[in-house]
């Protein structure tokens, strides 16, 4: 099970756990992740456009790293949910 | 077997047992509850001494029970969804009532002897709530499912 937090304000108790936490985290600096709202066609031609060099592929893979944990993320806790 | 009669005002059978075995293995047998009006009994093995009734009847005198209970063991993970907790400790000179939800201290304020708090989650999750220093006091425990 995830590590869970507590924070407590007068008397309501309000839990988040560590995926989730690191969640939200993740889809907050992945806002505005170009490949989280582009069809496959789109994404393949910002790829072609922007990945120039190697230091714009390694911004690339930063970008497909952080959408793929947060698919992660979002398929854990769909899990979660139906379990 | 030997019967120790004891005048509460309330009593946690289990809490007050579970004490009972503690600090007397062996020769506790357990706790009967009547009507309000009538003294419980604490039933004692044929081999307690007078000391080990008189360890039974200061147990049982600092007996400061604890009762939890939740209107919902499910809510939503949702942030705002809120299941309520309600902790009663009638003794009228009942010691402060700190919980324990999800591993971390969350003191209760009490008011004539109840105290509430709400529980919210954001993800799905089990939250486990049992009291803190619960010895002779409680052995109630709560799991609230955030789906």
């Amino acid at each position: 099970m995830a590590a869970q937090k507590v924070t407590v304000s007068g008397n309501q108790v309000s839990i988040t756990t560590s995926e989730g936490d690191a969640l939200r985290q993740s889809q907050q600096a992945g806002a505005s992740n170009p490949l989280e709202t582009l069809s496959l066609a789109q994404a393949l031609t910002w790829i072609d456009a922007n990945v120039t060099d190697l230091n714009s592929a390694r911004l690339a893979l930063k970008q497909l790293a952080k959408l793929l944990f947060v698919l992660r993320a979002d398929l854990q806790r769909e899990k979660s949910r139906h379990r | 077997m030997r019967e120790l009669n004891v005048s509460l005002d309330a009593v946690h059978p289990a809490a007050l047992d579970a004490a009972l075995r503690a600090v007397l293995p062996g020769k506790a047998v357990g706790v009967s509850t009547y009507d309000p009006a009538r003294p419980i009994s604490i039933w004692l093995d044929d081999s307690a001494t007078p000391d080990d009734e008189a360890s039974a009847a200061s147990l049982a005198a600092a007996h400061d029970p604890i009762f939890l209970s939740a209107d919902r063991q499910n809510i939503a993970a949702d942030g705002s969804d809120a299941a309520s907790l309600t902790v009663s400790a009638p003794k009228p000179d009942a010691a402060p009532v700190t919980l324990l939800v999800a591993g971390t201290a969350v003191p209760v304020t009490l008011t004539d002897g109840v105290g509430t708090l709400s529980i919210v989650s954001a993800d799905p999750t089990t939250i486990a709530v049992s009291v803190q220093n619960a010895a002779n006091r409680s052995t109630d425990q709560l799991t609230i499912e955030a789906v």
